[in-house]
């Protein structure tokens, strides 16, 4: 194949990364607003992410630690991040020859956490240490409902390739799995009831807790990016003909940011906020029934 | 039980020991005993006669009596008593029994008169330094008369406390002295095993201001309410309140009727106040911000009704002995019952929604467990014992101001756990709201403060106690020369219900000591810090003072 064939794939994978990297902090900035409204505050106004980012960007770039995991954690966690969103299709179209399946995908996102938990480690704060031990618990609760709500899809379009999961047909099982995977939408993105990690209130910002400056600014984009890539990724693979009815790839990919938005508003910001938090043991026991509900729909999805 | 048969059967206990005794109007017992017999009359008040404790005072009366005045005092509060037990400890040699042994609430109370006036509890099983600063000399006692507030000891660096032993094989996890939900500084030391709590340590009082000793040394009678409001930043009025009363109790001041009302109308406010914020703090702990705003959002309005009534969004400046300084004029009823009304709603709303909440039950529930025996043991007050089934209400037992007068209940829950002491809080609110409202309509006309043209002569002793929102707040006056008293002992509800915690966290894990420590409504400040030791290669970090200075430093070598 020539370098020309691999063009679509490249445009898209940029295409895919500076949307998830320059939209995702308004995302962020929108729910906050929204949340805001709901707790009868004014809040910021909806750009303040992007002028959170561009402060501890433009700061001094100080370190607890003077270990490689702790210097290049943060850069690792974008990039991972970054390359998921690449991978991914956008707007409901996987261009010709995908360079990554989804096991490829959720490896990019697996990596991701576990940059963010071995940042904890090696900052040697105990916050720190603490939140990522939270971190890869969480994990190793919420990666098996995303794998096996994927692999219904992947199941029933016969394909572990996002172009043949976006072919699959819809059934009750990949309903369940839609539904399986809404559930776990805010365990994935970690926000309230699931940011348990982070925990503010008892572990000051855990993994975060002794970062700053651009390497915090880094950590946040990451988290803003992977917010945006879990809501696309369910929009465009669990609900495919709200975008593939649309003509022209411009504005199915527009569609696309704009269904993501929706389903923010509506799912991970009120959730968010109507929420305490949980602990570790009941968020654990949430993932655990989660999966086997995936689990369940893989078996129909299998025998029927 | 009356204050004859207290009296009786501590005469039949302690015999010739018992020394002298006075009462005051039935409801308050005075009593000097023989040092060698304090053991035993507390024995009697507290296992026998199962009288409440309440604290420990010291008072240097070298000059007078070549002695210190020890004053151990409990409560009757079924029967409305306060019974205080003066012991004196020769100057020569200050050493008594400690009561600690039979009279497990007292363990801090101890200590802190070993602190401030030398005096040695014999026999105390945990006898380390509780509110003097780890570098304080050993041998300087500052509520000793020959102390000055002038005097200040040079720092010396590298001073610890002796911590707890770590149980063997538990990590610790200290939380403080800077805490993000709290909002003052106080550390506790939480020993885990995996994310179990098996025990703590406690270590706070960093922000002593010495305030009792200023009131008996710089201050007079009546510039000490201005100091006393200032002891909470929540409860202020509770304190210039009790003060004032243990005052006018000592010297026989009738205080207006009208004033009465005025003072109750303030401390429900104040309770309302409190209530809203600490529902926020409690909802911000467990990560349900949209509640903390909203129960501040509500809160907001009775700050706005207090500037308006006494000139201040706190209810500072109003209470003076003899009375208060400013009326509640005709006019202002509107906007209180506006402000009322309102809350009211939206409070009904709250407090139907939160046994719904399933997430919110789910923080709440079986976590933070006292038991009505361990409630009892630590003399735990306020919500914290009534959420621990025990019916211990000042404004019921003791009453005060005008709530003999009005109409009022005491909510009781028998969980013993978060959720108890969260459902007392949403049960009190609406009765706070009944009781500004029968006080207003019931107020009788006339001044609001009475005329004191008499100097007050030294020697005389009053008790008062006020229901703040967190329990009972004890004050102890004993009248002085040059206008001030000689001795000001001050017990605010938050030195009972700390002791509790050790007992509420144990059996919870890690996430649920946050809101355990929230649930007895302290007020502390944020950012933790830690200690961690990793039972598995029982390697010991303790982030010292150093350390953290020495990360700041690592961080500036590196730093770019």
């Amino acid at each position: 194949m020539t370098l020309s064939q691999y063009l679509p794939t490249i445009g898209t994978a940029v295409a895919g990364m500076v949307l998830a990297l320059l939209v995702a902090p308004l995302l962020e900035g929108v729910v906050r607003k929204l949340r805001a409204i709901i707790q009868s505050r004014q809040g910021p106004p909806v750009t303040q992410p992007y002028l959170d980012l561009l402060k501890l960007l433009a700061k001094e770039d100080l370190r607890v630690s003077v270990s490689p995991v702790a210097t290049w954690g943060p850069p690792l966690f974008l990039a991972a991040i970054l390359v998921a969103a690449g991978v991914m299709p956008l707007g409901g179209i996987m261009p010709e020859p995908a360079v990554a399946d989804i096991v490829v995908f959720i490896g990019l996102l697996a990596l991701a956490n576990i940059t963010l938990a071995g940042l904890g480690f090696a900052t040697g704060s105990a916050f720190s240490s603490l939140g990522a031990s939270r971190e890869v618990m969480l994990m190793l609760a919420a990666e098996p409902v995303l794998f096996l709500s994927l692999l219904v899809l992947a199941l029933k379009g016969q394909s572990l390739t996002f172009t043949g999961m976006l072919q699959a047909p819809v059934g009750v099982a990949t309903i369940a799995a839609a539904l399986t995977y809404l559930l776990a939408l805010q365990m994935y993105v970690a926000k309230i009831p699931f940011d348990i990690t982070e925990a503010e209130t008892e572990l000051i910002g855990g993994p975060l807790s002794e970062l700053s400056g651009p390497r915090l600014a880094m950590v946040y984009w990451g988290i803003y990016a992977k917010q945006f890539i879990y809501s696309s990724l369910f929009v465009q693979l669990f609900v495919p003909w709200t975008l593939s009815f649309i003509p022209w790839p411009l504005l199915a990919v527009l569609a696309n940011v704009a269904w993501v938005f929706a389903l923010n508003l509506v799912v991970v910001g009120i959730v968010a906020s109507v929420n305490p938090r949980l602990r570790l043991d009941q968020a654990l026991r949430y993932g655990v029934s989660l999966a086997a509900v995936a689990a369940m729909a893989l078996i129909y999805a299998a025998i029927v | 039980m009356t204050v004859e048969t207290i009296t009786e059967r501590l005469g039949q206990r302690v015999g010739e020991a018992l020394l002298d005794t006075r009462t005051h109007k039935e409801t308050r017992l005075y009593l000097t005993v023989d040092p060698a017999a304090v053991v035993d009359a507390a024995d009697e008040l507290f296992n026998r006669m199962q009288a409440r404790y309440v604290i420990t005072a010291a008072t240097d009366q070298r000059r007078d009596h070549g002695a210190y005045l020890i004053t151990h005092f409990f409560s009757f509060d079924a029967d409305d008593v306060y019974v205080a037990v003066h012991t004196r400890v020769p100057e020569g040699n200050p050493r008594i029994d400690a009561i600690t042994p039979t009279v497990p609430g007292a363990g801090w109370a101890e200590r802190e008169m070993r602190d401030v006036m030398g005096v040695e509890p014999v026999g105390h099983p945990d006898p380390r330094r509780l509110v003097l600063p780890d570098d304080w000399p050993e041998d300087l006692h500052p509520l000793r008369c020959d102390f000055s507030t002038a005097d200040s000891p040079a720092p010396v660096t590298g001073m610890e406390m002796p911590m707890k032993d770590i149980p063997e094989g538990a990590v610790m996890v200290p939380v403080g002295p800077y805490f993000p939900t709290q909002h003052e500084p106080e550390s506790f030391a939480v020993f885990v095993e995996g994310e179990t709590v098996v025990g703590s340590d406690y270590r706070g009082f960093y922000n002593h201001r010495g305030i009792e000793k200023l009131g008996c040394s710089d201050l007079t009678y009546n510039q000490i309410p201005f100091v006393a409001e200032r002891i909470c930043g929540i409860c202020g009025f509770v304190h210039s309140c009790a003060y004032c009363m243990a005052v006018e109790e000592a010297a026989g001041i009738e205080v207006p009727r009208r004033a009465d009302y005025i003072r109750t109308v303030f401390l429900e406010l104040e309770r309302l106040h409190s209530h809203l914020l600490w529902t926020g703090v409690a909802a911000h702990i467990i990560g349900f911000d949209t509640l903390f705003m909203q129960t501040w959002r509500m809160r907001e309005p009775v700050m706005w009704l207090c500037e308006k009534l006494t000139g201040n969004r706190k209810t500072y400046g109003m209470n003076i002995v003899g009375g208060v300084r400013r009326d509640i004029p005709d006019d202002a009823h509107d906007d209180i019952e506006r402000v009322l009304a309102d809350i009211e709603r939206e409070w009904t709303a709250l407090a139907e929604a939160v046994p719904g909440d399933r997430t919110l039950m789910a923080r709440l529930r079986d976590v933070g467990y006292l038991s009505p025996e361990e409630a009892r043991n630590v003399c735990a007050l306020g919500p914290t014992a009534r959420g621990s089934g025990k019916r211990i209400d000042v404004r019921i037992d003791h009453p005060y101001a005008a709530y003999d007068e009005l109409e009022l209940s005491a909510p009781v829950e028998e969980g013993g756990d978060t959720l108890a002491r969260t459902l007392v809080r949403l049960a009190e609110t609406p009765i706070a709201i009944s009781i500004i409202r029968q006080a207003l309509a019931r107020m009788p006309d006339g001044p609001v403060r009475a005329e004191i043209d008499e100097d007050i002569s030294p020697g005389l002793e009053g008790i008062a106690a006020v229901e703040a929102p967190r329990g009972e707040s004890f004050h102890w006056v004993l009248t002085g020369e040059n206008n001030r008293p000689a001795r000001w002992r001050v017990r605010a509800p938050t030195y009972a219900n700390l002791q509790a915690i050790d007992a509420m966290i144990k059996g919870d894990v890690l996430a649920d000591v946050p809101i355990d420590i929230g649930s007895i409504d302290p007020c502390y400040s944020c950012t933790d810090r830690m200690t961690v030791i990793d039972r598995r290669s029982g390697q010991m970090r303790v982030m010292t003072r150093e350390e953290m200075l020495g990360s700041r430093q690592t961080a500036e070598h590196t730093g770019t």
